[in-house]
């Protein structure tokens, strides 16, 4: 009776990781697929916003350009806290709004993402330059293209 | 009389009154001094100005400046404005000071500098100044001579990017025809912020005759991949696997895919616009290191298919994505439709005949003559006719026929008449 529910712990414990081990590695590759599924969507909204720049409402928006190794999640995120408004009411406001509000779904989390919130200290939004709505477009887009390009995506 | 002036009075006062209103709290600032203009490296434009004299005591100054058209608009604090800009036109910048960051608070009096193009005949600038990436190692740019220059005009391109120090010369220089060019070599340097920036090129002659020619090229687009590699096809329950090798320096997923399949048999052309692709490990056998696979359905797999792919850079990672690579080389999968069979044919049945025609002629005499007729002689025939009478009258003398009367035979005659005057 002794050696029975050693064995049987073994057993669990041997499945529990095996399971685990199963999980985590499905999940780290859909965690990147997911994310790129969503950047790809991200290029899209924006590329339909620039469509719609005339009826956005000019007020100059925190831009970040140039953005610090590591710092790009951070970034993405003071994109995200801007409420891009339509400047005229017409039947182009509710695209807008349809479109700001996709702009704002969180990201999928991945490996390296959840890294970076831990390690250095991003510029706060405020720091970065304000731009008019068409340029505040095409940083997001050229941030949502150079992260593509990293390697630790 | 009097009420039209009175009226005129109570409205200049109000006017007054309404302007004075207006003009307290909108109050601008002066203008900025010293606004100036320099150039670095090729295209990288600086306006430099000075803060405003006698400005508001408690305002923090900010800047509002714009080019030409109210493109661009810029509030910042700092006292410059740098641009990249092709100096193929008059440029210009208008600034004005303000006291927040505010888009809505109007500026200053506009302050406006311009820069000029270079010195030179506009018409003889080089036209059609384009640059390509080639596989993000070495950039090709062409262009077209201008009108009225020499066609014996020796070129030089200049180029500069942030990670050199200082202007570069290109070296590499050929034609192609009507077109002129020159290669140097370009690579990305890893993890960098190079993704924003770009590439500053000009060109001019060495005379110093015609104008030069300016041309700023994104790191961002104009990037032409290298073909990819075929690695590997396969079939599987019907459907072609395709597994292949993307050019170095780009993640798979910065690149969209165009697969060819040609059939010969059946002469169908297929093309296939693959957006992502990946290999995963249950489906590919001896999955290869940093492939990529496609899989390809309805493929007949007992006939002759070529297959070829061809890349290009995606909106996901690049600017643009119109540039394709040029294409894979081909790679076949399938049963060589027969030609060694029908050729083998072809050439065993003459040989038979052949074999069997040596045969007949060699044991069939009659075949022989048939075939190859005795060559008639006409010595001979005319010998036979008139021929030699020595050798040859014996066998005519059959025929002679003085010679058949020699036989005598005797018959008894009886006279009649004699019987007659027997009986008177």
């Amino acid at each position: 009776t002794r050696s029975r529910p050693g064995n049987m712990e073994r057993i669990v414990i041997c499945l529990m990781v095996l399971f685990s081990g199963t999980v985590a590695h499905k999940s780290s590759f859909q965690g990147q697929d997911r994310l790129l599924i969503r950047l790809r969507q991200l290029i899209d909204i924006v590329d339909q916003l620039k469509n719609y720049v005339n009826d956005l409402d000019p007020e100059f928006l925190p831009a970040p350009e140039d953005v610090k190794r590591h710092c790009e999640r951070s970034a993405f995120s003071c994109f995200q806290k801007i409420q891009l408004k339509s400047a005229n009411t017409g039947d182009n406001e509710k695209i807008i709004n349809v479109l700001t509000k996709q702009l704002k779904r969180k990201l999928p989390p991945t490996n390296a993402g959840k890294r970076q919130k831990h390690k250095l200290t991003c510029p706060s939004c405020d720091s970065y330059e304000k731009k008019p709505p068409k340029e505040f477009l095409e940083r997001l887009k050229s941030l949502i293209q150079k992260v593509c390009n990293l390697n630790y995506i | 009389m009097e009420w039209p002036a009175r009226l005129c009075g109570l409205w200049a006062l109000l006017l007054c009154a309404g302007g004075g209103g207006v003009a307290a709290p909108a109050e601008t600032q002066p203008p900025v001094t010293n606004l100036s203009v320099s150039v670095e490296n090729l295209c990288t434009v600086t306006w430099t100005w000075n803060p405003p004299e006698g400005a508001s005591p408690n305002c923090s100054l900010k800047y509002f400046s714009h080019f030409g058209n109210k493109q661009d608009k810029k509030i910042a604090p700092e006292t410059y404005r740098s641009k990249e800009v092709p100096l193929n036109e008059r440029i210009c910048l208008q600034v004005g000071s303000q006291c927040s960051t505010n888009e809505s608070e109007k500026p200053s009096i506009l302050v406006e500098k311009c820069i000029s193009p270079p010195e030179g005949d506009p018409e003889s600038a080089v036209t059609e100044l384009q640059c390509i990436w080639y596989n993000l190692s070495y950039m090709k740019c062409s262009w077209l001579p201008g009108r009225n220059t020499n066609p014996d005009t020796n070129y030089t391109l200049y180029y500069w990017h942030s990670s050199l120090g200082k202007v570069l010369q290109c070296e590499d220089i050929y034609r192609e025809g009507q077109h002129i060019g020159c290669s140097f070599a370009l690579t990305k340097v890893k993890d960098s912020s190079f993704e924003q920036h770009s590439v500053q090129v000009m060109v001019k002659d060495n005379a110093g005759k015609i104008r030069p020619s300016f041309n700023i090229v994104p790191l961002t687009s104009h990037v032409k991949p290298d073909p990819p590699h075929i690695k590997n096809l396969s079939f599987q329950n019907g459907d072609l696997y395709v597994q292949w090798k993307n050019p170095q320096n780009f993640y798979s997923r910065c690149l969209s895919y165009e697969v060819e399949v040609n059939n010969s048999q059946a002469e169908t052309h297929d093309i296939f616009y693959v957006e992502e692709a990946k290999c995963q490990n249950s489906e590919f056998e001896g999955n290869l290191e940093g492939t990529i696979c496609f899989m390809v359905p309805g493929v007949l797999p007992d006939t002759l298919n070529t297959v070829r792919i061809r890349v290009k850079t995606n909106k996901l990672c690049y600017e643009d994505d119109k540039l394709w690579s040029n294409w894979s080389q081909a790679m076949s999968i399938g049963q060589k439709a027969n030609p060694t069979f029908y050729i083998t044919t072809l050439l065993i049945i003459p040989i038979i005949v052949a074999a069997a025609i040596i045969v007949l002629l060699l044991y069939l005499k009659r075949l022989k003559i048939i075939i190859f007729p005795p060559i008639p002689d006409p010595g001979k025939i005319f010998k036979e006719m008139f021929g030699d009478q020595n050798d040859d009258t014996l066998h005519w003398k059959k025929y002679d026929i003085y010679e058949k009367q020699t036989k005598e035979e005797t018959d008894s005659v009886v006279l009649i008449e004699s019987l007659k005057r027997a009986s008177q």
